[in-house]
């Protein structure tokens, strides 16, 4: 049997067989898990950001995912809340700057399913191309009512396009005082900020020799 | 990072794709994109835009997993903590780009273990430039200033672009590259500018990686065709051409002024026509090698493929739990 | 206590952290999954960066540069334990040695956090927040998967099983550990011990893992004072590979 001889330690410490890389049997599994929206909250007091996905077994795996692939840069870093892609509700989305809210009436809670009273949380979009942002939480027995008190709790003159919202009970939020000193290094990452990599003496010098 | 020359293959059935649209929300889809409106995934979008994005995108998600490899190589040896701890950082950032490519490819509708299946059986390309081997240190180093500069040349044309969750994933992708750009320029001055044996590795690694540099924005557009659309579309924002000048522009001045020499004796900036002019690179070599005819081919897959079956018991175990969660496309 | 306690202390702590750093980057872009990969070298980085803590201590305390002595020293010199220098071998193994000797340096971190030397420490109290999500991140590894199917459990009891012994050299006395008592520097490699069998078993044993008996398990000395596996060498001669082309070189 021959082995892959690659330039890499890594990979020859592996004896991956040579042909390896010109077959590749059928998977047909799926395999990759379901995702997980992730929200950030760059510094304390500052509204939770909507940053991307992380495919995840569990929300716990989710959320260190999460921290890892979404704060591990940034100067700070204050919690983070992971939500199933499929506990989110989605309002349609506008085009041209029109407001969501005009959309949104009291007709919509007819038919709905009144449910217990739960807490929302719920997330705005103001610009395609943009972020979805943290607005706030209220209360309400449906999603349909909840879009409604959305309405009356948060809008205004700025026209939101786009609307998330979450059941509280379905966020797992990774945040406070529990939880600050697991960001605490962040700062002193340098090795990862452009700013620690000057050189311009080092070339000024070397051109000063080459004239000489 | 990522290559240009993205292969946006012309095919028949490009044409039949969009004839069959619907020419009222066509019109409305491409007004929207004129008057620079993002495109997100809950919209209606034509069918040839959805296919070339997932392409697109899932193409520059390959380049990135793939491009871990060539700089991996030198990952337990860099040279002192400083070098070490960059570049243990800069690869990770790699695989992190990644899967926030694959997170935007996934919005359009495609899964990501297809995606991941397709870059494995070879049915998906990735940016040529990995197949090519790091021999020593100073390659990586190319690799970390000059391959890192071309892709960001890219990547900033393409962040203003019409689909917004691939802008979104751009914007991050170009935030994290700066650092990448200063570590791989930190690098070579400091190869170029040391001693005898430092420079002489530098040089020998630019003699080897400038022919495949030249190739990474692909061909002259000239040569291939089908980009009318995807210009109007705001899928492809800049020609070829364009990235390959601007790189040029901006980078071989800074290559010269650290004493280096490019094995090109026709490489020049023409005073008149502000234009750099070089030797023609050879495109039939670039078709070989990204048809899989490169020296690092085979290896790039096979240790795709052997990450991923080493990998399956984890998946298959943390799967076991979960049977029954309906995936469903990420929104953003 | 004298000053080469203290530089004893250091060195094995900077020296686990470095090896084991090393080790773990192995997987960078090969990991399980992308999201792992992506946590897996985080930790791995934090890991690399922290020991460069604390060989700067060492540094203001009279001993060498950080990359001085940190790439130009032979296998014998070197102060870690055994366990960290084993070969990464899959993806079980690694997490298991991920779990087991992170616990420790939490705990040896949240001591020495209280540490009567100040440099000391500030290093240890800033750390300990990276060593905490390191052991949140094992946890919850360790017990998912060892819970999930008969596969996994197997694979990581066998891990679980061959590791243990490498770990207790996590705790092998120095030759000081009365100076550091008496100094109040902390209390010492068996109050650790005692508190990391306590920790890991609850983890273990919600797992589905069977922790065996304690006296059953043969504890590997020696990396602490430079008696090394046949894997340390080759594993410094390739870190130091580039380096040692030139070291006086800029690099």
């Amino acid at each position: 049997m021959s082995f892959i001889n690659s330039l890499d330690p890594r990979i020859n410490r592996l004896s991956i067989p040579s042909e390896f890389g010109t077959a590749f049997p059928d998977q047909g599994e799926k395999d990759q898990f379901i995702t997980y929206e992730v929200f950030v909250q760059p510094k304390e007091h500052k509204p939770y950001q909507h940053e991307g996905i992380v495919h995840a077994p569990t929300e716990e795996m989710a959320f260190l995912f999460a921290k890892e692939q979404f704060s591990r840069r940034g100067m700070s870093c204050s919690g983070i809340w992971v939500i199933k892609t499929t506990d989110i509700q989605v309002s349609p989305i506008t085009e041209n700057e029109e407001d969501i809210y005009d959309y949104i009436n009291k007709e919509i809670m007819e038919g709905a399913e009144k449910g217990e009273n739960a807490v929302y949380q719920i997330f705005q979009l103001v610009k395609r191309g943009k972020q979805h942002i943290h607005a706030g939480d209220l209360d309400a027995h449906s999603p349909q009512e909840a879009l409604w008190n959305a309405k009356n709790k948060f809008a205004s003159e700025k026209p939101v396009l786009n609307l998330w919202l979450a059941k509280e009970s379905q966020i797992l939020k990774i945040e406070g005082e529990e939880f600050t000193d697991i960001w605490n290094t962040l700062p002193d990452k340098k090795y990862r900020d452009a700013m620690d990599y000057k050189a311009t003496e080092k070339i000024k010098k070397f051109k000063e020799e080459q004239k000489a | 990072m990522y290559g240009g020359g993205q292969v946006f293959e012309p095919s028949s059935t490009n044409n039949d794709l969009l004839k069959d649209e619907d020419p009222k929300k066509l019109a409305e889809f491409e007004a929207r994109i004129a008057r620079g409106e993002k495109i997100e995934p809950k919209d209606w979008m034509p069918k040839l835009y959805r296919k070339q994005l997932i392409r697109m995108i899932e193409q520059h998600a390959h380049s990135e997993i793939i491009g871990s490899l060539p700089e991996g190589t030198w990952i337990t040896r860099a040279p002192g903590f400083k070098r070490k701890l960059a570049l243990m950082a800069k690869v990770q950032d790699e695989v992190g780009h990644a899967q926030l490519l694959y997170g935007a490819a996934e919005t359009l509708g495609k899964s990501r273990e297809q995606m991941i299946q397709d870059l494995i059986t070879g049915k998906s390309k990735y940016s040529n430039i990995f197949n090519y081997p790091t021999f020593t240190w100073a390659d990586s180093c190319f690799i970390s200033w000059l391959v890192d500069a071309g892709a960001i040349v890219n990547q900033l044309a393409n962040a203003r672009g019409s689909y917004g969750p691939y802008c979104r994933a751009l914007d991050r992708i170009c935030a994290e590259e700066s650092f990448h750009l200063k570590y791989g320029h930190h690098c070579v001055i400091h190869l170029a500018t040391g001693t005898p044996k430092q420079r002489e590795m530098m040089q020998e690694a630019v003699n080897r990686w400038w022919a495949p540099m030249m190739h990474f924005f692909g061909p002259s557009d000239k040569m291939s065709t089908h980009t009318e659309i995807l210009v109007k579309w705001k899928v492809k924002m800049a020609t070829n051409d364009e990235c390959r000048q601007q790189f040029l522009d901006m980078y071989v001045p800074k290559i010269w002024e650290l004493g280096l020499t490019l094995p090109d004796e026709n490489l020049k900036k023409n005073p008149e026509t502000n234009a750099w002019e070089f030797t023609e690179p050879d495109w039939e070599e670039f078709k070989r090698v990204i048809n899989g005819d490169g020296p690092c081919n085979k290896e790039r897959l096979a240790v795709r493929r052997t990450a991923e079956e080493r990998g399956a018991w984890v998946r298959r175990a943390l799967a076991s739990k979960t049977k029954g969660e309906e995936y469903v496309a990420p929104m953003a | 206590m004298t000053e080469e306690a203290l530089k004893d202390l250091l060195y094995k702590i900077a020296d686990d952290q470095l090896i084991l750093g090393h080790r773990n980057s192995e997987w960078t872009g090969m990991g399980p999954l992308l999201e792992e990969d992506i946590a897996f070298s985080s930790m791995a980085q934090d890991k690399v960066g922290s020991s460069l803590a604390f060989y700067t201590l060492l540094h203001e305390l009279g001993e060498q540069e950080p990359d001085t002595v940190a790439f130009t020293r032979n296998a014998e010199q070197f102060h870690n334990c055994q366990l960290v220098e084993l070969p990464t071998g899959e993806y079980n193994f690694s997490l298991m040695r991920h779990f087991l000797f992170d616990h420790a340096e939490l705990i040896r971190f949240k001591m020495l956090a209280e540490c009567p030397i100040e440099e000391v420490a500030q290093v240890a109290k800033k750390l300990k927040g990276e060593v905490k999500y390191h052991v949140m991140h094992a946890n919850t590894w360790i017990k998912q998967l060892s819970n999930a199917n008969e596969e996994a459990n197997t694979l990581m009891q066998e891990a679980l099983d061959y590791a243990l012994p490498y770990a207790l050299g996590i705790f092998e006395p120095s030759k000081f550990e009365n100076d550091f008592i008496e100094a109040g520097i902390y209390p010492g490699e068996k109050a650790i011990e005692t508190q990391w069998k306590e920790n890991v078993s609850k983890i273990l044993e919600e797992s589905g893992l069977k922790v065996p008996d304690w006296n059953s398990i043969e504890p590997v000395y020696g990396g602490r004072y430079g008696k090394h596996t046949e894997h340390l060498q080759p594993l410094l001669t390739e870190m130091t590979e580039v380096f040692n082309v030139d070291p006086t070189a800029d690099w």
